[in-house]
């Protein structure tokens, strides 16, 4: 609903800019190949777009729909489960415990260079949430990061309700419970007495077993996913089945990382990366992406985790991050396979407008 | 090979004292067996030779020959007729393993011992080939095997301005390390020499480590010539004492002639014996240095910015260094000076911020600059805790911004090989290590495609 809204908007913007374009028409894209959703690549499909979306992905190009013929490998764009790139400050409270309205939507940094240093690495798309600080940390929002405008756009301005069991929202240092048991009880009577919005999904970083079984039971039936934080080891079994937010590694966690995603994985942890785990550089999704495809020999689990999970988890499957009919036309132009470590972003579309454009590869010595 | 050693031991009436082995006896040995073949797609026989199909033989964990044809033939059995040996067929292409010319591998022993001994060498640490000698240490091994390295570098240290002796590795049936390769001295000036004084001191203090063992060599030469005018000084005592034993008789008679009236102190004097001049104190560590200033050891030296890097070609021209340089964040901005110099680099393929304070220049602009140079570039996990996992998809990262993938290739496989003196590494033709990788994609890059480590049997 709200998508079609602003897609709306950016129409209106559009026309407005004197865009002789009539409404609703076609454009066909027909690169070298595409990667499916499972991750392997198709090739001879043709994309058709319409409204900033995908109309159809189809093998024969139908008449009257001009055909633009692209070198290279179009993909869905990637997306950020939890981020905190895009924001202009920490995005917390320090001085309260429950902070349950606090947005990160009104945190917001639009100058910021995180932008198109994001869409020059094929992500189209982050969830932006508060510190993981308080119990109740506040509510997320889900960015686009262009838009023919030049300005990233706010797609959902209060995704989910951000709660948090790991060692900065619970210790002694602080404003704030010490324990775990304390923290779940102000969850819980925050949660009944109805300052922590109920509409919307809870999400909740935790770092260890307890915590998740424990926010697990108090979600009940309202959408949840845990972000898993700090030594992944410590999690068991409690995750099987689940698709859960992992922080992409940063420096000297990777041989750990290793062995516990090739466990949560075989326990059958859908992944979602994230981030959010502050040391991530600019290119760790994707390489995060391609390091689980190696330790966990599934390519499409490895490209589901910065696509079309991070949209499943933010209950936007059906808008995001796959190509196929019906999703939004946010598509990357690569020179190969985008887990392909030799492959580079040649160009990124928004809505179905072409929002980046790749400097020219510099000559090879 | 350990146990065919050993059975041809017992056939020959040896009985061995025990399966084990120590590090010097098994030297090399790395302990595969079985002879074999494999079919792939193809194989990268070296950076930018590719053949299509391949065969590959392999016997005792080296490889017999390569070729596009099956040239198995039958063996000469003792007993009965001889059979071909097997062949194992495998889709995608085969290559050399990585050669890792820089870790934070180490036993376990080594790792937790923090003293800061100049003349510490990695080697008196490696465990015997046991199985499970020592199982993190094995861990550690299989993630590198995991990653495609077929062989690594052991560090001496990994802070402070000396770092003694490394050593590079190949890696046993059993997963543990085997010394091989150049002799090495290390040291880090700069920040890398983590908790030390500034920079620039610590550049100056290699510098002295080197100066002091020239001046130990020199005050050897003072010591000849102090040794040769104590013989001389030796032979005129002779003669003097020859002279005063004479005269001390002749005195001694005349003093029983006279009936004992005379003095005994009027009597001849005793000459003095000269003393023996005192030999330069030798020291373990002075002695790994002195190796080095004869070229018998390669100096790594981990260094980033400008100013040591500056220093470094310096001490390499006066002491006429084997050099090459580890972290080397400026090496683009002097590449032609250390082209010219002939060193070489190994550039950690992980940021390391700590080291380098700064990360502006990406690695691909900084690897392309020191290319075009002709600076031998090697790739390596470096200073990060298993980094070893990301060591092809950052190198295929330079691919994509531009940098020849043949190159980037030889950075990871036949430049470290020849840095560290392994000359058993970093290609497939005959001779060489049967430790290699299988891809599935265009390249070994390519994580969108399989990729598997072949450890041979």
């Amino acid at each position: 609903m709200l998508i079609s809204t602003l897609l709306l908007g950016a129409f209106a913007a559009q026309s407005t800019a004197g865009t002789l374009a009539p409404a609703l028409s076609q454009t066909a894209i027909q690169p070298d190949a595409i990667v499916a959703a499972d991750g392997s690549l198709q090739e001879g499909k043709i994309v058709i777009l319409e409204d900033g979306k995908i109309r159809s992905v189809v093998d024969q190009a139908p008449s009257g729909v001009p055909l633009t013929q692209v070198s290279g490998v179009l993909a869905a764009g990637m997306i950020d489960a939890a981020t905190g790139r895009g924001a202009d400050r920490f995005l917390t409270e320090q001085s309260m415990t429950l902070t349950p309205d606090l947005r990160a939507a009104d945190g917001l940094d639009l100058d910021s260079e995180a932008w198109e240093a994001m869409l020059a690495r094929g992500i189209t798309s982050v969830h932006i949430v508060p510190d993981p600080t308080n119990p109740l940390a506040g509510q997320g929002v889900l960015v686009s990061c262009g838009s023919a405008s030049g300005v990233p756009q706010v797609l959902r301005s209060s995704t989910v309700q951000v709660a948090s069991l790991i060692q900065t929202a619970v210790n002694d240092d602080r404003v704030g419970p010490s324990s775990l048991s304390g923290a779940m009880e102000l969850l819980r009577n925050a949660f009944a007495e109805g300052s922590a919005s109920s509409e919307l999904p809870l999400w909740c970083f935790v770092e260890n077993a307890e915590g998740l079984r424990a926010v697990s039971t108090l979600a009940g039936d309202r959408p949840f996913h845990a972000i898993l934080w700090g030594e992944l080891g410590g999690y068991g079994g409690a995750a099987a089945g689940q698709l859960a937010i992992l922080p992409t590694f940063g420096e000297g966690e990777l041989p750990r990382r290793a062995a516990t995603w090739r466990a949560m994985h075989k326990a059958g942890v859908r992944f979602a990366f994230s981030t959010r785990g502050g040391n991530a550089e600019w290119n760790s999704l994707r390489t995060s992406a391609m390091a689980l495809s190696r330790f966990s020999g599934d390519a499409q689990a490895a490209w589901q985790a910065v696509t079309s999970h991070p949209a499943e988890a933010l209950g936007m499957k059906e808008n995001l991050g796959a190509i196929a009919a019906g999703q939004r036309a946010d598509l990357v132009l690569w020179s190969g396979h985008p887990l392909d470590a030799t492959a580079r972003v040649e160009a990124v579309m928004i809505a179905g407008e072409s929002v980046y454009h790749a400097p020219p590869v510099p000559k090879k010595p | 090979m350990i146990a065919r050693s050993i059975l041809l031991a017992a056939a020959c009436g040896f009985v061995p004292l025990s399966g084990l082995q120590a590090q010097e006896d098994s030297a090399g040995d790395t302990g595969y067996t079985r002879t074999y073949a494999i079919r792939a797609d193809a194989a990268w026989l070296a950076p930018g030779r590719v053949i299509s199909p391949a065969y590959v033989q392999i016997s005792d964990g080296r490889i017999d020959w390569v070729s596009t044809q099956d040239a198995r033939r039958e063996s000469g059995g003792l007993i009965g007729g001889g059979s071909k040996p097997r062949l194992l067929e495998v889709k995608g292409t085969l290559s050399a393993g990585i050669v890792d010319a820089w870790t934070t591998m180490g036993p376990t022993a080594f790792l937790r011992d923090r003293r800061n001994d100049p003349a510490r060498n990695v080697v008196d640490d490696l465990p015997v080939q046991v199985a499970n000698a020592d199982t993190s240490l094995v861990r550690q091994v299989l993630g590198a095997r995991e990653a495609g390295v077929a062989a690594a570098y052991l560090s001496g240290g990994r802070n402070g301005l000396r770092r003694g002796v490394g050593s590079a590795v190949e890696f046993s049936a059993l997963d543990l390390p085997l010394a091989t390769g150049r002799a090495t001295l290390e040291f880090g000036v700069g920040r890398a020499a983590a908790g030390g004084p500034s920079a620039s001191y610590q550049a100056e203090e290699l510098e002295g480590v080197f100066q002091e063992a020239q001046a130990w060599r020199d005050s050897w030469d003072e010591y000849d010539e102090k040794l040769e005018k104590y013989q001389e000084d030796l032979e005129k005592f002779d003669e003097k004492f020859t002279k005063y034993l004479e005269e001390k008789e002749k005195h001694e008679a005349e003093a029983a002639a006279q009936d004992g009236d005379k003095k005994k102190d009027d009597g001849p004097k005793m000459p003095k014996r000269p003393k023996r001049p005192k030999e330069p104190e030798s020291k373990a560590s002075r002695d790994l240095v002195l190796e080095a200033l004869d070229g018998a050891r390669q100096v790594r030296v981990e260094a980033n910015s400008l100013s040591d890097l500056h220093r470094l070609l310096a001490l390499q021209e006066e002491f006429a260094l084997d050099m090459v340089i580890l972290g080397a964040y400026d090496a683009d901005r002097i590449a032609e000076k250390l082209a010219k110099a002939e060193i070489a680099v190994i550039l950690p393929v992980m940021p390391d911020h700590h080291a380098t304070g700064t990360n502006e220049r990406s690695l691909a602009s900084r690897y392309s600059r020191l290319h075009e140079a002709g600076v031998q570039i090697a790739l390596a996990s470096g200073g990060a805790e298993g980094a070893e996992l990301l060591l092809l998809a950052r190198a295929g990262e330079l691919v994509a911004e531009g940098v020849d993938q043949d190159a980037v290739w030889a950075s990871l496989t036949t430049i470290p090989a020849e840095l560290l003196g392994m000359s058993d590494y970093g290609r497939l033709t005959s001779g060489k290590s049967a430790t290699m990788v299988l891809f599935g994609g265009s390249s070994p890059f390519d994580a969108s495609a399989s990729f598997k480590a072949h450890k041979p049997r």
